[in-house]
């Protein structure tokens, strides 16, 4: 019985050891070859430590556009989670206490838009948005990135509040609390967990988002860092080293803050689905 | 009920009293603003031949010619649809089957397992384009990891052209999006495994039933829910898979890895036939579509029934057990 | 009588290269007084990266000419991929962004039709339409009218690694393709990498590779003759069985041209049958490269036979949209950046091949790049893409087609009547929008 727990145990680590291997090693393949020399990259080795190991590629990299992108990454992220929480916050709620004609097509209607294939939506947002002149404007990806981010914001956000109690809330009004007092003094400092959980989504989301701005900018006025990176990758710029290095910058805040608050991810995700 | 509130509420200024849309107006306008304007605009779209003098974008409606062209003369339509049907099919069960394995490992106690489980979330969290690259880079012919790892490891003799032969870059990009999708997969169900109660499992191995057993008898019915909104959320998101493509391998050699949404893409921006694109796009939107309605009646249904389900199921397991 | 016609006629000569003078006098201080209007006009520039220069050559001497002429330019450069992908959405719908545009060979028929770039003749003075590489001219006009002037004159070289060749005791390198298999027989390693690419990169290569066994894909109407073109057939077959035996490395299907120079500067194999001016550099330098003082240039490029040559040219030029608001200011910045003296200057910074004839016969850049004297020779039989409108799905069928053959999923027969099949459709379906 012992000698079956010991092996039992063997096992579980060694699957345990597995799954770390798996999911690390690549990355830090990543990692290493931000730190090392083109040449030494081409020697066809692998290693864990590089001869020399450099900055350069950071170096390198702070020339060549990376600020400009990191900032309208910022400046877009930042703005689309912000509006999103405030409007979305608002809208949860409305869904959540409110009886209003039309309340639940809306809410099922909402959920369905996150299923549309962007590839449907792009080829009509290109030529609509090329009409109004917002092309290549960061105001452009905040205005899609809210309509990606907001349903989902709003079926979480409604799910926290359904389960807080109304009395509360009513005992605020009665003691003289308009509706949305009450709301911002009761009921959202009780939903905070959630609110922290869909504001990382909303960062995560929007932050590495791909597709669209890849479509709709072009130059560094709008361009964020998913396509910066795809820009190193293409003709006469296969570039493996800048790939890299401006991988590993752009992975560290998603990445990071999504480890430092796995807690609130974990509960988030466990309220609904999120896309990617 | 219906006539008191009325009196009441028609004493109230009109933003109490609309309140509640209005809440809602800002979200609900930017969300049908962005995105059903342009639904609609693809559809009338696909169903033009579109062609272009100057400044001028020139419509001529076509019917249906440019969703019967799909099927009959465009080249590579078919058998793009193919790939992707395939993609989707094989990175959605393998990154279920992989994942709810993971998470049994990772439901067991070990030391460091609040570690482990948060490194779930490293691939989650990554941007989709770098993980791209770095695949891209792994699999590089020449100077990639993965041949330097075989070859230190004398499992192969020579380097292999990962992305150069159709079986293999397809393989490619399949690793590349299950290495990046199934940690969600194990995120939602470790969370799904910490619901079922633990005495469960010890009424099972009462009973006798353990290992395999207790599995298919308990742990699958009771993450069961959970299951299935991902399965039907993976397999809409894999349908719609872009960035991994369109940096790994263009959709190429041999049309291996183009998936409809990269070849809408090229069809759209690169040959600028906007009317065959829109069509192409609007046939992945109705499997996408129809995949939704699924998914809204699964999530409303877990929404509302999940709890009593489960307390249901509970007491059925655990009253078979005990008599047992 | 006979002295006096000659006076008379020197005379007319003289007076009509006086009045020429003049006119032309006039027309310059029209043109400077416009320029002066034109100040504070903003132009947006889009070409790709000139994978040559490594200086930011573009880059300063638009500044420059910012300083000079008081208009303002946003330079957009990025990769040829995205460039395409840019102008060719902006222009599909509606146009407007851009004044000066990329201008690939490639799209000459399709956006000709569409009517999206220019006719230049207006702006064109007289000694650019003499002086320039009538080839080039040529290329970019269509019905008498001229609507680019090449930037890019995009001729490719055949460099070998001298030190592996002797290694494999060859003096020189391979002329035909034979002697290239021959070559990677004897070696047991990769004869060259190249990119055949799903991509229209591997277009330009397949292209190179059909055009130098004397095939073509479409016949001077524009008609596919992929089935019956014996050319073709024999460069396929010959390309299937290189793949097979491993003449060139199957990451040719994966590779793009970046990762060819860098893996032809790493040492990895000894030909690089189709390299631009930039890999020279590269090659000699030790930060990027490990054969340094190896690289050579051969006068010839190989062929069937050996002794007919076929040099792909695949020239970018500078458009004006037909949408610009500011067409004197961009015709000013494409006048600026394609003079003689600029062209010369960036033949010699960068070695950017000229598009003004008389430069190839410039002793200084003769003394600099000794390999342009063949360059003349050669340029005589340069081929580039077929002039067709439905060219996005020629580079398209081609790319793909051919990594079927290549790597024998289809036997070459098969794999050409599908091509034959597939272009003929295009082109129909070309001929109904």
């Amino acid at each position: 019985m012992k000698v079956k727990k010991v092996l039992n145990r063997t096992i579980l680590y060694f699957l345990v050891a597995l799954i770390i291997v798996i999911t690390l090693a690549p990355y830090l393949w990543l990692v290493i070859s931000s730190f090392s020399t083109k040449i030494e990259l081409m020697s066809r080795q692998i290693f864990l430590i590089p001869h020399n190991i450099t900055l350069a590629n950071y170096k390198d990299l702070m020339s060549k556009d990376f600020i400009p992108a990191a900032m309208n990454s910022i400046i877009v992220t930042s703005s689309v989670v912000v509006i999103s929480v405030i409007i979305g916050v608002l809208a949860a709620y409305a869904f959540s206490r409110f009886r209003f004609r039309g309340k639940n097509p809306l809410l099922n209607l909402s959920l369905f838009t996150q299923m549309i294939p962007p590839i449907a939506l792009i080829i009509p947002m290109f030529i609509i948005f090329k009409r109004l002149d917002l092309i290549n404007h960061r105001i452009t990806l905040v205005m899609i990135y809210l309509s990606l981010v907001l349903p989902y914001l709003i079926w979480i956000m409604k799910s926290y509040i359904d389960v807080t109690p109304k009395t509360l809330e009513e005992a605020a009004m009665i003691d003289g609390c308009s509706r949305l007092k009450s709301f911002f003094f009761v009921v959202l400092p009780m939903i905070s967990t959630g609110l922290a959980a869909t504001v990382i989504f909303s960062f995560i989301i929007t932050w590495n988002e791909f597709f669209y701005a890849f479509s709709l900018t072009k130059t560094l006025d709008a361009k964020t860092l998913p396509v910066l990176i795809y820009d190193f990758n293409s003709k006469f710029g296969a570039n493996y080293v800048m790939s890299a290095t401006a991988g590993v910058l752009a992975s560290l805040p998603p990445v990071l803050i999504a480890l430092l608050f796995q807690k609130y991810i974990i509960t988030g995700l466990a309220a609904g689905a999120v896309k990617e | 009920m219906k006539t008191k509130p009325l009196k009441k509420r028609e004493k109230e200024p009109f933003f109490e009293r609309h309140l509640g849309p209005i809440l809602i107006t800002p979200s609900t306008l930017v969300i049908f603003g962005i995105l059903f304007i342009p639904i609609f605009y693809a559809l009338y779209m696909s169903l033009n031949r579109i062609s272009f003098r100057g400044a001028d974008t020139i419509y001529k409606f076509a019917g249906l010619q440019n969703f019967i062209n799909l099927f009959t003369t465009d080249p590579w339509f078919k058998s793009s649809f193919l790939v992707t049907l395939l993609f989707v099919m094989l990175t959605v069960a393998t990154e279920i089957v992989i994942g709810v394995a993971a998470s049994l490992v990772l439901n067991k106690k070990f030391h460091g397992r609040g570690f482990v489980r948060g490194l779930m979330i490293l691939p989650w969290a990554m941007p989709t384009v770098v993980n791209a690259v770095m695949w891209k880079w792994i699999f590089n012919a020449e100077y990639g990891a993965a041949n330097g790892l075989l070859l230190k490891l004398g499992l192969i003799k020579t380097s292999i052209a990962w992305l150069g032969t159709p079986r293999m870059a397809f393989f490619c990009v399949f690793l590349a999006n299950v290495w990046k999708e199934t940690p969600y997969v194990i995120l939602l169900a470790i969370a799904a495994l910490s619901t079922i109660p633990e005495d469960l499992y010890e009424a099972a191995s009462i009973d006798g039933a353990g290992g395999w057993k207790a599995f298919w008898r308990i742990t699958l019915p009771m993450i069961k829910p959970v299951l299935l909104i991902l399965l039907i959320t993976k397999t809409i998101w894999a349908f719609q898979t872009f960035d991994l493509v369109a940096i790994m391998t263009s959709g190429g050699p041999q049309n291996a890895t183009n998936l409809l949404s990269y070849y809408i893409h090229f069809v759209a921006f690169k040959q600028t036939d906007f009317g065959s694109a829109a069509a192409m796009s609007y046939v992945l939107s109705m499997i996408c579509f129809a995949l939704s309605f699924v998914y809204i009646k699964v999530f409303m249904n877990k929404d509302e029934n999940d709890e009593k389900k489960i307390k249901k199921h509970l007491k059925k397991k655990l009253a078979g057990a005990h008599e047992g | 009588m006979k002295k006096k016609l000659t006076l008379i006629i020197a005379l007319v000569m003289v007076l009509s290269i006086v009045l020429m003078s003049a006119g032309c006098g006039k027309s310059n201080n029209n043109s400077t007084s416009s320029s002066s209007s034109l100040k504070g006009q903003k132009i947006t520039v889009i070409l790709p990266q000139n994978e040559a220069d490594t200086v930011g050559f573009r880059a300063a001497k638009t500044k420059e000419f910012e300083k000079e002429t008081g208009i303002q330019v946003e330079l957009i450069e990025k990769s040829w991929e995205g460039v395409s992908d840019d102008v060719t959405g902006d222009l599909a719908s509606g146009g407007g962004t851009y004044d000066v545009i990329e201008f690939d060979n490639s799209w000459i028929a399709k956006f000709i039709k569409n009517q999206w770039v220019a006719p230049l003749d207006q702006y064109m003075t007289a000694d650019m339409k003499s002086g320039m590489v009538p080839g080039l001219l040529d290329l970019f006009s269509s019905g008498g009218k001229h609507y680019g002037i090449v930037w890019n004159n995009d001729t490719r070289f055949y460099m070998y690694n001298s030190k592996m060749l002797a290694d494999a005791g060859l003096s020189a390198p391979p002329k035909t393709w034979d002697e290239v298999a021959a070559l990677s027989k004897k070696t047991g390693k990769n004869a060259y990498m190249d990119t055949y690419k799903q991509e229209q990169m591997g277009t330009n290569e397949l292209m190179f590779c059909v055009y130098s066994f004397g095939g073509n894909f479409v016949d001077d109407q524009g008609n596919p003759i992929v089935s019956t073109d014996p050319g073709v057939k024999e460069a396929y077959t010959w390309l299937a069985q290189a793949y097979k035996d491993g003449v060139f490395g199957k990451a040719t299907l994966t590779m793009d041209y970046e990762e060819v120079a860098q893996s032809f500067n790493n040492g990895d194999f000894p030909l690089m049958l189709q390299a631009w001016p930039g890999v020279y550099a590269d090659s000699n330098d030790s930060t990027k490269s490990k054969i340094v003082g190896d690289v050579n240039v051969a006068d010839y490029s190989v062929s069937k036979t050996g002794n007919e040559q076929v040099v792909l040219t695949l020239p970018e030029a500078m458009a004006i949209t037909s949408t610009s608001k500011h067409k004197e200011a961009a015709w000013k910045y494409i006048e600026y950046m394609s003079s003689k003296s600029m062209d010369k200057e960036r033949a010699l910074q960068i070695g950017a091949l000229p598009i003004w004839s008389s430069l190839y016969n410039d002793p200084e850049l003769l003394k600099k790049y000794p390999y342009w004297e063949q360059f003349g020779k050669q340029a005589q039989n340069s081929k580039g893409y077929p002039k067709i409108v439905w060219v996005d799905s020629f580079s398209d069928i081609v790319a793909k087609e051919s990594q079927k053959i290549l790597s024998g999923s289809v036997t070459v027969d098969q794999g050409l009547n599908e091509m034959q099949k597939l272009m003929l459709d295009a082109q129909k379906a070309a001929a109904q929008q």
